[in-house]
């Protein structure tokens, strides 16, 4: 269905992405060193054939550490966009369809929710729940509920005036049936580039929550803790933050190259002529 | 024509900056926190102290041997009963402002504490059994306890306990802090919350006490403190130049400037208690002695040191550091690391690693340690490597870095086997604080250890107004407290300030924390 018009920014995009996400399944296999495995004598070591990315303040290897914090950023990525997008777009769905005062409601909530800047949503989020993985997962979710709702609420309000589904009606289709068959996927490519686009906002959010201690805590391999474990040391030893910064910034990079590529592939409206 | 003016005035302003200005003998000095408040009959941080200790003079001063001599006070006699103090003092001295400094000055200043109006939150407790001042005459005072108080002298040195000008407090009330007044070698200037403090130079100063290397008023005309509360960026204002002596640089910093003849480093031990994890004593597996014990030996102190502190900082053995009064070296050689007696203490208390997991169990239920970790200090780092270290003999340990409330909130429902904390203080009645059977609930006895020996101890040791007989009675505390494993010690708390090599004569009290800049001075350049 892509065919030939993916951009060639896209397609690097996609490889990147494709080895990113081989790297972090084959991880066992391709980490050099336990990623917990501390040696205290090995403590700073520079980037070098035995240690690609160097060695951190407890002689941990950090390439095999960025390998396995990898699992664990995309699948909080991962988790975190399907934990909006899913209710994002029942909630949608049902607002854009039916409207009324169900709408209403939906609509104002979600305007209260967007006039909060969504870190500090996060943030608050995880405050209450306590820190650790799963509560910066859901935290990150929910903030991102809103734009989906958004985003698939408008797009069914324009699909809801098609002559289709004018037709659907007229035949005596129920609305599950015209929901599900009629409207649902005229919105899922809408759908699909937000959820690419967001699996790369909630990898920066929920690293940077860990970062501020709040997420993965140690000694648990993760991007964003391991960036603020070497921050300390920039000066004496760049690679401990060095290396996660760039794998996550190409995971990041890639994952919005594909993006743009789907939008471009699947929306006649924005596509390049 | 306006737009001009101002634009000339500016520009002139900044030709005079430029050149002509006689070169001022003045000092940038970096802090590592930007207090809350800065009081020191109110506020309880240390960091207040760096700069206030070089505003007031205290009413005996602490040498960095430990004696005791003459500061306002010229003399004092400790009634046989231990329950008065008699001091008297010197007849020359004025506060900043020109008040006299006399009998009532000192009566005012230590009632000033004792009020709960004031809200102390740490003088008040330094102060102990305070009764009242008593003024016998203008230069005579006899402060009462209603029991004995062998810590006095010791928290009277400090700047907790200043002499404050009486006049300066009524005329500026709740806004004191700000306009502070003593009658130390400085004098407060400014004090702008988050951005800077400054100290000038007391033209009048002519009362040092003999230790000092210099008489008369000090050398350097001003001094400006400022704020760096983010580690990282500790070294480098050093090296830009932007401070001339920094508090608190990290230890891998340390080591690099340390090896360069432009900075000088100065370790300074911290006396009261070592960075230690508290062993919550109530809750299994951590109510048997012999989990406790294994726990100890199971740690590699030196490695975490040499890791994390590298050579600045001893491995602590015991609840007091090495400079506390009344430190016991023979908690030294209690604990040894020794992987294998702590796996062999375990095993007895009957943790077997049945399923080969690599972790113990009992009854099914596996060996795991929830432990809180706090941001600063390098504890999530330590925590990391406690983690690794336990693992070895089959100990999980499961930990959290939170905000203090959290930690004390978490402490307060039992949420925790481990939680770290670290209390300077110039007297070893601190443990009382930490282990007093009356501090278990809201308290900070955070090992939930419950001992009536231990608690006479500690109210004898509060008492003995001898030093030898409370040293005697320290000892048997800190054994004790070992012997029992109520707390996993980790390293003496060591501050490491660096200063320009330019910066002569920079010593600090006995506290570790407060540096006499009365005896600083700065090198032609």
């Amino acid at each position: 269905m892509i065919g030939g018009r993916f951009s060639i920014a896209g397609l690097v995009g996609a490889v990147v992405l494709a080895s990113i996400v081989v790297g972090t399944l084959l991880a066992p296999w391709l980490a050099p060193y336990d990623p917990l495995a501390m040696d205290y004598q090995s403590q700073f070591l520079p980037p070098s054939l035995t240690h690609p990315f160097g060695t951190d303040l407890f002689g941990r290897d950090v390439f095999s550490r960025v390998l396995f914090g990898a699992r664990t950023s995309l699948s909080v990525g991962v988790l975190a966009a399907l934990l909006a997008a899913l209710p994002g777009l029942v909630v949608g769905l049902m607002s854009g369809y039916y409207g009324g005062w169900l709408d209403h409601v939906v609509m104002r909530t979600t305007d209260l929710v967007l006039s909060f800047p969504s870190l500090i949503l996060a943030l608050g989020i995880v405050a209450i729940l306590r820190p650790g993985l799963v509560n910066v997962t859901l935290a990150v979710g929910l903030a991102g509920i809103p734009a989906y709702v958004r985003l698939v609420r408008s797009s069914v309000l324009t699909v809801k005036q098609e002559l289709y589904i004018e037709a659907a009606h007229a035949i005596g289709c129920r609305d599950p049936r015209i929901v599900l068959r009629h409207v649902f996927p005229n919105i899922a490519a809408s759908v699909l580039v937000l959820a690419t686009m967001d699996i790369a906002w909630a990898i920066l959010r929920a690293t940077s929550l860990s970062f501020l201690g709040l997420g993965a805590q140690p000694p648990t391999p993760e991007w964003g803790t391991m960036i603020d474990e070497g921050r300390e040391f920039l000066r004496l030893a760049p690679w401990v933050s060095l290396a996660p910064s760039s794998v996550m910034m190409l995971a990041v990079l890639s994952l919005n190259l594909v993006g743009d590529a789907l939008r471009d592939a699947l929306d006649p409206r924005t596509g390049s002529e | 024509m306006n737009r001009f003016l101002i634009v000339f005035t500016l520009l002139s302003m900044l030709l005079v900056s430029c050149g002509g200005q006689p070169s001022e003998s003045s000092l940038v000095y970096g802090l590592t926190l930007t207090p809350s408040g800065i009081d020191p009959h109110v506020d309880a941080s240390s960091e207040l102290g760096i700069p206030l200790t070089s505003v007031y003079d205290p009413l005996v001063w602490l040498t960095p041997e430990g004696e005791f001599v003459a500061g306002l006070a010229e003399e004092w006699e400790i009634s046989d009963d231990g329950l008065t103090v008699t001091f008297h003092l010197r007849d020359d001295v004025t506060f900043h402002d020109g008040t006299p400094f006399n009998a009532a000055a000192v009566e005012f200043s230590l009632d000033r504490i004792a009020d709960p109006a004031t809200r102390s939150l740490k003088a008040r407790g330094m102060l102990g059994p305070y009764d009242r001042t008593e003024i016998v005459d203008d230069y005579t005072v006899r402060v009462h306890f209603t029991e004995p108080y062998a810590p006095f002298l010791t928290s009277l040195s400090t700047v907790y306990l200043a002499m404050v000008s009486p006049d300066a407090v009524s005329q500026w009330g709740a806004e004191y802090q700000f306009h502070q007044v003593g009658t130390g070698p400085f004098m407060f200037d400014e004090y702008v919350p988050r951005d800077h403090l400054t100290l000038v130079r007391n033209p009048d100063y002519d009362w040092a006490p003999d230790f000092f290397d210099r008489q008369g008023p000090p050398e350097l005309e001003r001094v400006t403190f400022r704020f760096y509360p983010d580690v990282a960026t500790r070294a480098l204002a050093l090296q830009s130049g932007e401070a001339d002596v920094m508090g608190e640089v990290s230890p891998q910093d340390a080591v690099r400037l340390d090896q360069s003849p432009d900075y000088a480093l100065t370790p300074v031990s911290i006396p009261g208690q070592p960075l230690q994890f508290f062993v919550n004593t109530q809750r299994p597996p951590l109510d048997d002695v012999r989990v406790r014990r294994a726990l100890i030996y199971a740690v590699d102190r030196q490695a975490i040191v040499r890791t994390v502190f590298k050579e600045y900082s001893l491995p602590a053995y015991g609840p007091l550091t090495r400079p506390t009064f009344g430190y016991d070296p023979r908690v030294e050689g209690m604990y040894e690391y020794d992987p294998q007696r702590a796996a062999a203490l375990l095993e007895e208390a009957g943790w077997i690693d049945a399923d080969g997991d690599g972790i113990r169990q009992q009854d099914g239920v596996p060996l795991r340690l929830e432990t809180i970790l706090m941001g600063w200090g390098y504890i999530p780092e330590v925590g990391q490597m406690l983690q690794d270290q336990l693992r070895r003999v089959g100990m999980d340990m499961d930990s959290r870095e939170m905000t203090f409330s959290n930690a004390v909130s978490d402490v307060a429902d039992g949420r925790y086997h481990l939680a770290p904390f670290v209390f300077s203080s110039s007297d070893p009645d601190i443990i009382r604080t930490t282990f007093q059977s009356d501090n278990i609930d809201g308290g900070f006895n955070w090992s939930k250890f419950a001992d009536p020996q231990l608690d006479a101890w500690l109210d004898e040791g509060r008492r003995a107004i001898d030093p030898e007989a409370r040293r005697a009675i320290y000892g048997e505390i800190q054994h004790h407290l070992m012997e029992q494993a109520v707390i996993l010690p980790i390293r003496d708390y060591v501050n490491l300030n660096v200063a320009g090599a330019h910066v002569r004569n920079l010593r600090y009290d006995r506290q570790g924390w407060f540096p006499w800049l009365y005896e600083v001075s700065l090198a032609e350049e």
